[in-house]
């Protein structure tokens, strides 16, 4: 039976008050070759994304599948119940009309890609209530952007690190060693 | 139901062998072998269960004790005959009035569920009855409901108290013998009772027997009996009529056999067109006849009455014949003059008839049609009519007898003097010196307060009679609950036997006075128990009568007769007419009848005093205001209306009102925060007009003059229409011509000059999509002739009566929520300046059944759809109550069910018909054609393997009409009467633009008039 | 970029980021004051008489409605319409000018938002009470049953409407959600009692700001607007199909989708204008909800008032173009008819009126603008109500023409529901942050120079 061992690594964090500042540094990290874990902030900062690598968000597929695959089946259903299961005359009216099931089909397509769309940001992004959430203390949800770089590099960059710190007006700055989840 | 195939209407005739015939409880329907099953195993089951829990019911009722129905036995030792869930039909005669139509009980489960119009024997769907053909008015329609009375009196009363007939009649026989005895009844046309009662005069000498009706014909009466020695009503033959003229007379709506007339006069009506009789009204208020009427002259009856001598007059010297001293001669103007030619010109083609209680105007009427040749011809007096036989002389003899202390037995019977005696109060004064007074009325009333003795008469449905209303017809009578009576009670004629001490059985009783009495050889039998069998079984007999010698026309009869003079006294003229609905009295405690609306002011639950619209726009008085109508010795207040076609001289009020009893209504409909009460503040629905009517030599007026003044106070009406007119209201009429097109009119002229206009029938055939619903099943629809429909409203009892429709009460009818599933709107047209000469018409209005539905597509759940024969389907169980379809019927014929109507009366719910859900809160509903008739005859069909024929389905109105306004059946089938009368060019449909192509069309309403609004 | 000298900023005061959540934050930390409790408590009980008077109705039959058999809708669907419009201005503001990047939209989208969600609840009431029979509302769904299956009628615009509702209000429910997200979490960082701890714990969804989240939480948000805004559009068109496919006249008109998407967009910006001068000076967010959002607002709202006279003033001339006698009479009905009053009432409040806001001293005056709102409100009521009634108390057969007089009942109802709506707004602003605070605070002014 193997042992489960828990993995911890020296983590690096830097606070900053400013979004700019934050997202400066974070880019002279990337240059410097300082590998960022992660930033975190009350809103978000544009322009951060190459520093962080994070690529365009494959969201909008998702959302384009949910909504055709609702939308085909709102169809079916309504052909379905209305021409084949049991047709029934209603009004004079054809069974398959189709200009009286455009309506709900396009509800149901707009609802299913919605709930779908968040439902997959919520998976992907491993959301789900009671989640413990990280740096609660640090005010990331408030007025401060944290930039968290991955510690156990050599002495050289350790430095360089603390100086880009002060260099771009770090509020704080410290290094703890944290869990890391794979 | 009453469509399975005619053959098998009937009980067959060896069923019926004397040893059935004998023993009082097989008098029962049960006791004779029925022969028509109902439908199929599908229903039956269901039925049964309903059948079981009724049965169950009727019997606790009947036992007075109250228990659940799951604890009733229904049919513990069950008649093997009786095949639950089965509709079995006997012929039979209605006694609703003196009139004597006959009819088709329907009978289900040992218990009466419907009454219907007589069909002729041996399948054929003929409408054959020698007097009312094959209709039955609202009245005979809803008299059915008399019989599940529960406030009926369930035991015979002495003294107030609950009693049984031998204590009654031991205590009688002492007290007949103690003096007088007068017995006071209406119109008897039963051979036999008049006989028992011969009997029971003869036994107690010095006895007397008075008539009295209380829509007296005593001043007609008369009149044949001064001119021809005759005291008969002759038989009006309308169908044989060219020219008609009514005066003061509502020969179609209330006036003695209205179902007769209206069918003959349908006939007469139905000749090729511009060759329709002509038909006159001359009246003082809006008569349902006067909307018929192709000329109509508005006069007060004073007037009528001088109109009545002028023409006389004219016509005399016309006719060469020097004119009866007296008459009155006043100016003749345009339309006596075209009244004097019409008549002259249709020479013994021709009825003049009228209803005035006025001696000279009865006598000149008569001398006017025998001028005109008439008697023999369109009046015939070789078979009279004894509808009715009333002598208002008589009553006031009885009245100053009683008063004198003359009287010390009074028995009354079939009466209500004390409430429609215009001094009622006299009457009961004169009646306290009586010592004893007996009543045969059935349920409580203002008489039957007063009485020492009650014998309680058995409903017409339970019990046997006999009738001859005209010469030659004998109608027969058989009870049609399988329980001899629900309750204790003893027929008229029983008790006269009893208290003659006559202890023959009634029924040999009754064949042995037939067989002498009656000519049945003449009918061709060989004895006179095939005859009874054939009479029993047919429901009616005729044989022909002999030819009475015609009296000639005594000159003398005219003379020393008062007339009114030319200038009009002061004040109003009051005229009591009656409701289509509501002739009397006599059926005041009828819920379906007290919510029928009237078909001239759609008021239900209540009468008014209609005044001219001139008057009540001079007086201030708008509708609902209460005014005080005074005369010198009395006041009365009730409620004003407005009436267009009415003089402005003239007030008209209903009777049959204000009658005790109705008391019983103040709980009906829905009760919730905002209800108001059915009753009026004084406990009873109406306001007896009675009291205004006045005795002027000897005859019951119903007319006198009045003043009125406001009271201030108000009331609403429960109107089921108000908006009267067919055209849109000025100010926001789209253009010119205000007249919205939904009935076509035209007038014999126009059609002569240009036929129909066709532009009025555009045909709209295009459709957005293709239709894949065709199939080769039939496709039911309806037609209706505007111009055979009176209005009567038959077709709304009948309907009612068939399909479980709730009484809802006056504040729902109030609050436009009345649930009839047919209803006839009535709209007033003409020239708005002058409102007493406007013309109506009656469109009758149910489910159209549209093709194209409206009211299907927007249905989110399924709850009315098309059904593969062309019907428009509501399926209860599954609406949800969004009213969607209501708003989206162009005709606005869906009814909601807005509340849980009541249906706490058990006995009352035996009326049900078990093949019809009842409907609960929140369900939406309609007229479904009847589709469970059609079921049924196709269930009929499928096991008989005999092919549905044209006509045989009848819907309950279609079945009910007295003037066959209506046609029903399959427009696919080429040759059907409803194919022929859709492809009439005179037929329309409400609405056709809108291409719903609804399966309910009309005939043109056709005038007898040169252009349009003469 | 901003110049502070040409365009007044959106947020006044140089607020700090922490100035913004602490401002926004302060509403919901501070006890309730006496203004807040007398007002639930007034919401309360006017909801609970509406809980009455339903209870009443559903136990006794609609018939405690002044309904007939001619007229069949009245307060019900008028209310259910009005209702409905209301919601729309939360979703447009959210929806729309996000997409029309409009950073003003940030002070005030998250209340209307809220106010959308609520008024949604409201509406979707009355088309079940309306019903005859409330407790087999279920039946209007598709699903397998044993009734043949029986399905249902998807020809009917009441079935649309089902879907069309039902889209709208959980998709702007996920909407507001998705948006609250970051809000709560910051909440959650402050929540000092367990009740409060625990909610937003749980509501966060553990969020904690990280930029590989946010990074796809604003395309989220992005596909979630551009979902929203054809719902926008489409939820009020299906609702106008209730008349527009019907035979009244009246109602059949093709003008109605546009006609009524335009007037709900109206009606719901008026309201939201009313609750946010309510809120700006109860809950003192002077400094976000500025000037500039009043104007922006009261200028949408004066739009909305042009184009809805202009569609009363189409319906008249197509009615009259038509050469329809029917259209024609129900419309002349609507101007001259018993109804007429009604008709005078929405000219008035919707058409005339809302012209006072072309001012900028009118637009100054909160009161003024306050009031303004009010009476669009009662106009855009009373709209619904005069499309409804005037034209089923009198359509195709005189004969059935028939007067409609409310009751108590009905009455209750009304107000009920507007209990109902406070009740859960006042709710809402004691347990949510009323201003999207990690919105605001991506627009605030910066002071250095700079892009952003």
């Amino acid at each position: 039976m193997a042992l489960k061992m828990r993995e911890y690594a020296l983590l690096h964090y830097g606070a900053f008050e400013d979004d700019r500042a934050a997202c400066a540094a974070a880019n002279d990290c990337s240059k410097n070759g300082i590998e960022i874990v992660d930033v975190y902030g009350p809103y978000p900062i544009h322009g951060i994304d190459k520093a962080m690598g994070l690529k365009p968000s494959r969201l909008t597929w998702a959302c384009f599948l949910f909504g055709l695959t609702s939308l085909i089946c709102a169809l079916l259903l309504q052909y379905w119940t209305s021409a084949f299961d049991w047709p029934t005359n209603v009004g004079g009216k054809p069974y398959e009309s189709l200009p009286a099931f455009i309506p709900v089909a396009f509800e149901m397509t707009v609802l299913f890609a919605g709930l779908g769309t968040v439902g997959t940001f919520l998976v992907w992004a491993r959301l789900f209530p009671g989640k413990r959430a990280i740096l609660t203390k640090a005010r990331v949800n408030d007025d401060r952007f944290v930039i968290v770089v991955r510690g156990g590099m050599p002495v050289a960059d350790q430095s360089k690190l603390e100086e880009l710190w002060k260099q771009h007006g770090a509020a704080e700055s410290w290094a703890e060693h944290q869990e890391i989840k794979s | 139901m009453t469509s399975s195939s005619g053959q098998n209407y009937w009980m067959s005739i060896d069923s019926l062998g004397d040893q059935s015939l004998e023993t009082p409880q097989s008098e029962s329907p049960d006791g004779s072998q029925p022969v028509s099953p109902e439908s199929d195993s599908g229903w039956s089951r269901r039925s049964f269960l309903r059948a079981a829990g009724f049965g169950g019911a009727g019997a606790v009722v009947a036992g007075c004790s109250p228990a659940p129905i799951k604890k009733a036995i229904p049919f513990l030792v069950q008649p093997e005959e009786i095949v639950p869930g089965r509709a079995y039909y006997y012929a039979s005669t209605c006694a609703g009035c003196s009139a004597g139509c006959g009819m088709m009980v329907k009978n289900r489960d040992g218990r009466p569920i419907k009454l219907e119009g007589f069909r002729g024997a041996g399948g054929t769907m003929d409408r054959s009855h020698p007097v009312s053909g094959g209709g039955l008015c609202s009245v005979g329609q809803a008299s059915l409901l008399g019989l599940y009375d529960s406030k009926r009196f369930k035991n015979p009363q002495l003294k107030g108290k609950d009693s049984d007939y031998s204590k009654i009649d031991a205590e009688l026989s002492s007290r007949f013998a103690a003096g007088k005895i007068w017995v006071l009844t209406a119109t008897i046309t039963s051979p036999s009772t008049r006989r028992r009662l011969e009997q029971f005069l003869a036994k107690h000498p010095g006895s007397e027997h008075v008539v009295y009706d209380e829509q007296s014909c005593s001043a007609l009466l008369d009149a044949h009996d001064r001119a021809f020695g005759q005291r008969v009503l002759p038989r009006y033959r309308f169908e044989r009529a060219d020219v008609i003229v009514g005066v003061g007379c509502d020969f179609l709506g209330t006036w003695v056999s209205p179902v007769e007339f209206a069918a003959g006069y349908a006939k007469g009506r139905e000749k090729n067109a511009g060759e329709t009789a002509w038909h006159a009204q001359v009246e003082g208020t809006m008569s349902l006849t006067g909307t018929k009427a192709d000329l109509r002259v508005v006069k007060t009856e004073r007037e009528q009455i001088r109109l009545i001598g002028t023409l006389a007059g004219m016509l005399a010297r016309r006719a060469g014949v020097s004119p009866p001293q007296g008459l009155p001669n006043a100016k003749p103007d345009a339309n006596l003059k075209s009244l004097e030619a019409k008549l002259w010109g249709a020479r013994g083609k021709s009825i003049v008839v009228s209803g005035v209680q006025h001696a000279g105007t009865q006598v000149a009427v008569a001398f006017i049609n025998d001028l005109l040749g008439n008697y023999g011809q369109t009046l015939d007096i070789e078979s009279p009519s004894f509808q009715r036989q009333g002598d208002d002389h008589g009553i006031q003899r009885l009245t100053s007898a009683m008063a004198a202390g003359g009287v010390e037995t009074l028995i009354i019977h079939d009466l209500n003097p004390l409430y429609d005696l215009p001094d009622a109060a006299g009457f009961a004064k004169a009646m306290k010196s009586v010592g004893t007074v007996i009543s045969t009325s059935s349920a409580p009333n203002e008489t039957s307060a007063a009485a020492t003795v009650i014998c309680p008469e058995p409903h017409f449905l339970e019990r046997w009679d006999d009738a001859i209303p005209v010469k030659g017809a004998l109608c027969l009578t058989q009870p049609a609950i399988s329980t001899t009576t629900l309750f204790k009670t003893r027929s008229f004629r029983d008790s006269l036997a009893a208290w003659a001490g006559d202890k023959t059985d009634d029924l040999a009783f009754r064949k042995a006075h037939l067989s002498k009495t009656v000519d049945w050889r003449a009918a061709s039998h060989a004895n006179f128990e095939s005859f009874w069998s054939a009479a029993v079984h047919d429901g009616v007999v005729e044989m022909p009568s002999k030819v009475a010698p015609l009296g000639k026309f005594k000159s003398t009869a005219l003379k020393g007769l008062s007339w009114p003079s030319a200038q009009a006294a002061d004040g109003f003229e009051v005229i009591l007419n009656e409701k289509v609905g509501m002739p009397s009295g006599r059926h005041a405690h009828n819920a379906w009848l007290q919510e029928l609306p009237d078909p001239i002011t759609k008021m239900s639950w209540g009468n008014a005093a209609l005044f001219g619209v001139a008057a009540a726009a001079e007086l201030r008085i708008s509708d609902g205001d209460i005014v005080a109508i005074r005369t010198k010795d009395l006041v009365i207040e009730i409620p004003a209306k407005a009436q267009p076609g009415q003089h402005d001289d003239v007030i008209s009020i209903a009777i049959g009102y204000g009658r005790s009893g109705t008391e019983r209504f103040a709980k009906v409909g829905p009760d919730w925060i905002e209800a108001r009460p059915t009753v009026a503040a004084d406990g009873v629905v109406g306001v007896n007009a009675a009291p205004l009517a006045v005795w002027e030599d000897g005859l019951l007026r119903r007319t006198r003059m009045v003043t009125v003044e406001k009271t201030g106070r108000h009331i609403d009406f429960a109107l089921s229409q108000t908006y009267d007119s067919i055209d849109l209201p000025a100010n926001t009429a789209p253009g010119e011509d205000r007249r919205r097109n939904i009935v076509h009119e035209t007038t014999t002229g126009a059609l002569a000059a240009k036929g129909c206009d066709d532009h009025a029938r555009h045909r709209g055939d295009v459709d957005l999509w293709t239709d894949d619903h065709a199939n080769n099943l039939p496709h039911w629809g309806m037609a209706i002739d505007l111009n055979r429909c009176t209005g009567c409203s038959a077709c709304v009892v009948a309907c009612q009566v068939e399909n479980n429709i709730p009484v809802v009460g006056h504040d729902e009818v109030r609050r436009r929520r009345d649930m009839h599933w047919i209803r006839i709107d009535r709209y007033y047209s003409g020239d708005p300046e002058k409102p007493e000469d406007v013309d109506v018409i009656h469109q009758p209005m149910m489910c159209h059944h549209c093709d194209n539905a409206p009211c299907e597509t927007v249905c989110p759940v399924l709850a009315t759809v098309h059904s593969e024969e062309g019907l428009n389907q509501q399926v209860y169980n599954r609406c949800v109550g969004t009213r969607y379809c209501a708003n989206n019927c162009p005709y606005k014929v869906r009814r909601f069910n807005w509340f849980d109507y009541s249906r706490e009366d058990r006995l009352q719910n035996m009326v049900l018909n078990p093949d019809i859900a009842v409907r609960s809160r929140g369900v939406m509903e309609k007229c479904s054609f009847c589709v469970q008739r059609i079921q049924a005859a196709k269930n009929e069909s499928k096991r008989t393997g005999v092919e549905i024929f044209d006509g045989q389905i009848q819907p309950a109105c279609v079945q009910t009409c007295p003037t066959e306004a209506i046609v029903f059946g399959d427009v696919k089938k080429a040759d059907s009467a409803i194919t022929k009368a859709n492809a009439d060019p005179l037929h329309f449909k409400v609405l056709e633009e809108l291409n719903v192509k609804p399966s309910v069309g009309y005939r043109t309403l056709v005038r007898n008039r040169k252009v349009k609004g003469e | 970029m901003h110049d502070d000298t040409i365009t007044p900023p959106l947020i006044l005061g140089g607020k700090s980021n922490r100035d913004v959540t602490n401002d926004i934050a302060a509403p919901l930390e501070r006890n309730p004051g006496q203004m807040w409790w007398i007002a639930f408590i007034i919401s309360f009980s006017v909801m609970m008489l509406g809980v009455v008077a339903v209870w009443y109705q559903i136990a006794t039959g609609i018939g405690t409605w002044g309904l007939n058999k001619t007229v069949g809708w009245a307060f019900d669907i008028t209310n259910f319409v009005f209702w409905v419009g209301i919601g729309h201005a939360g979703t447009l503001i959210s929806a729309i000018l996000f997409l029309l990047r409009q950073k003003w939209r940030t002070s005030m989208n998250r209340a209307a938002e809220a106010m959308t969600l609520i008024a949604v609840i409201c509406a979707g009431l009355f088309p079940v009470i309306h019903m005859g029979r409330p407790w087999l509302a279920y039946w209007v769904f598709p699903y397998p049953n044993m009734r043949g299956p029986l399905w249902v009628n998807f020809r009917s615009p009441l079935l649309w409407d089902v879907f069309a509702i039902g889209t709208y209000f959980t998709i702007s429910a996920v909407f507001w959600y998705v948006g609250l997200i970051p809000d709560l979490a910051t909440m959650r960082d402050r929540a000092k009692t367990v009740f409060r701890k625990t909610l937003y714990r749980v509501m966060s969804l553990g969020w904690s700001g990280s930029q590989r989240t946010w990074w796809r939480y604003e395309v989220v948000y992005l596909l979630l607007a551009s979902l929203a805004t054809p719902l926008v559009v489409s939820v009020h068109s299906v609702v106008s199909f209730d008349f527009a496919t019907a035979m009244v006249p009246g109602w059949h008109t093709t003008i109605f989708p546009p006609y009524f998407v335009i007037g709900a967009i109206f009606s719901g910006f008026a309201m939201v204008m009313s609750l946010m001068l309510i809120a700006r000076s109860a809950l003192d967010f002077g400094a976000y909800i500025t000037q500039r959002h009043v104007d922006a607002v009261c200028r949408v709202i004066v739009f909305g008032s042009c184009i809805v006279g202009f569609a009363y003033s189409t319906e008249l001339f197509i009615a009259w173009y038509s050469g329809n006698e029917f259209e024609q009479f129900a419309f002349l009905n609507r101007v001259r008819g018993p109804m007429s009053w009604a008709y005078f009432i929405m000219v008035s409040c919707n058409v005339v009126i809302p012209q006072l806001l072309w001012s900028q001293r009118v637009r100054n005056s909160a009161l003024l603008v306050f009031i303004i709102t009010i009476a669009v409100n009662i106009g855009m009521w009373f709209e619904r109500f005069v499309i409804i009634v005037t034209s089923i108390h009198r359509d195709f057969l005189p004969s059935s023409w028939a007067d409609y007089t409310p009751t108590l009942v009905e009455f209750a109802t009304l107000i009920g529901s507007f209990g109902l709506f406070f009740t859960l707004f006042l709710l809402f602003c004691r347990l949510f942050p009323f201003i999207a605070a990690s919105e605001v605070k991506a627009i605030l002014p910066r002071d250095t120079e700079g892009v952003h």
